[in-house]
């Protein structure tokens, strides 16, 4: 009699630990997908960066056109979701929003490239994580110059998505990803030099 | 004698579970036996998500990598390479590869079907791109000796849910000399699973660019031509491709998918799909162009 409750103690803490091995398991799978993800995104926009770099007219060398810099252009910043509760990509990447000038139905100048690129990487980061969040910066060489990013100065593409502790996993966050200590973020940079 | 007696006497102080005893411990060990199949089947339920997962990811990163590697040699002919076979007159192969990274339809008159076509209403896409190389997509030398260079036609298309691949030699297909070693031009298939292929083509022009050679928009396959009359050149390839999971599970919600320049696409059932999206800047090309200012 006794002898079957014990048994059924240490086999329901054994089962405990199989179950919280599934839930690992899948978390960590859904993180490597995440990075995945993330490490495509910034790889194209990284190569989108270099197919629209243009000669500086201050410099020699290339750069991208100064509209790459502006943070309005990323994440959806500059359009408005008419649906209240719609993610992201339903709400913007279903049809291409009238406010961002298409480019492959009309020729684009490089302002309105940036423009199109930086909409379509951040649909691309929505897509596969709704909370994931694209920005590129720049360490400009010459802060004196017109050039928001000076040839020759590195390009930082990051990709980053916010990640949760869970039953006290210490998770190692990388300060690259967290402008803050408050925020708990994984991302993925790649930095290019046109 | 002794033995046997011993026994009768331990025999009558033994004592066996009741009847009660007997049907609790059973139904304890019902819960436990029930507790374990339910392990089981959870197991085996994210264990299947898990595979399909991961079999997309690893498809996606295996096409990807691959396509973007073959597509960043496209338009490469270097008329000085040491390996280059020079039975041909290179400098008018070179000037044709570079005027023609990518070909259309009824640009050779043994095969006038070979060429990127745009698919009708949201169907796949073909792609077929020039380059110099040692073999072609398939890893076929044809003919030529061994690590010797040549013109390549390599043509990507999708039949029966697969992205195949063949490859042509090009002087073959210019008539400047008979295919050799080409296996029947046999397509190989290099990724199962693939229900759309999409290819857009960034073009530009040196005037309005400032001599930069950004691509100023990305076209169909049905619109290079008209593109090209109008003195645009190929500078860009952007490549997207929706697959599906090598597991047989199923999604709550039919996902959408916005492949380039088509219309929404949702796939047929629910099983777990996913879009893989690359963009690759043609070097070759556009340091051609950009040398012609």
């Amino acid at each position: 009699m006794i002898e079957v409750l014990v048994t059924l103690f240490i086999l329901s803490i054994g089962l405990l630990g199989v179950a919280s091995l599934q839930f690992v398991g899948s978390f960590s799978n859904a993180d490597a997908l995440n990075r995945t993800q993330a490490v495509f995104v910034a790889q194209q926009f990284s190569e989108r960066l270099s197919a629209n770099a243009v000669s500086s007219d201050v410099t020699d060398g290339f750069v991208v056109d100064n509209a790459y810099f502006d943070e309005d252009l990323y994440n959806f910043a500059n359009l408005t979701c008419s649906t209240t509760g719609a993610s992201p990509y339903d709400c913007h990447c279903k049809a291409h929003p009238s406010a961002i000038a298409n480019c492959q139905t009309g020729d684009c100048d490089s302002a309105e490239l940036a423009e199109f690129d930086a909409y379509q990487m951040s649909c691309a980061a929505v897509r596969n994580n709704p909370n994931a969040k694209i920005s590129l910066t720049c360490t400009d060489k010459d802060l004196g110059d017109t050039d928001l990013c000076t040839a020759g100065s590195i390009h930082e593409v990051i990709v980053t998505w916010p990640v949760r502790n869970w039953q006290g996993n210490d998770r190692v966050l990388n300060a690259a990803c967290n402008k803050t200590s408050a925020d708990s973020n994984d991302c993925v940079v790649v930095e290019v030099a046109l | 004698m002794s033995p046997f007696i011993n026994r009768n006497i331990n025999k009558s102080r033994q004592k066996g579970f009741t009847l009660i005893e007997i049907m609790i411990s059973m139904a304890l060990g019902l819960v436990i036996a029930g507790a374990v199949i339910q392990i089981m089947v959870s197991n085996s339920v994210t264990e299947k998500l898990n595979r399909a997962l991961a079999s997309t990811q690893e498809s996606g990163r295996f096409i990807i990598n691959r396509l973007r590697s073959e597509m960043l040699m496209v338009g490469l002919y270097d008329q000085m390479d040491p390996k280059l076979n020079l039975d041909v007159d290179v400098v008018k192969e070179n000037n044709f590869v570079r005027n023609h990274p990518v070909i259309l339809p009824n640009q050779f008159a043994v095969r006038t079907d070979l060429g990127s076509k745009q698919g009708a209403s949201g169907s796949n896409d073909t792609l077929v791109v020039s380059l110099q190389s040692k073999m072609d997509c398939r890893g076929y030398a044809l003919g030529y000796e061994n690590e010797e260079t040549f013109y390549v036609v390599n043509e990507y298309f999708v039949a029966d849910n697969k992205l195949k691949c063949r490859g042509f030699d090009g002087r073959y297909l210019r008539g400047e000399k008979a295919a050799e070693g080409h296996n029947s031009h046999k397509s190989i298939t290099i990724l199962d699973d693939v229900v759309n292929f999409q290819v857009t083509y960034g073009v530009t022009d040196l005037a309005s660019t400032f001599g930069s050679a950004i691509p100023t928009r990305f076209i169909a396959a049905d619109g290079i031509q008209n593109a090209l009359d109008n003195g645009k050149t190929i500078v860009a390839l952007r490549i997207a491709l929706v697959v599906k999971a090598d597991s047989d599970i199923t999604v709550d919600t039919k996902p959408f998918f916005r492949l380039l320049n088509e219309d929404t696409y949702t796939p047929s059932d629910y099983g777990l799909y996913k879009l893989f999206e690359t963009t690759i800047t043609l070097r070759n090309m556009k340091n051609f162009v950009r040398s012609n200012a």
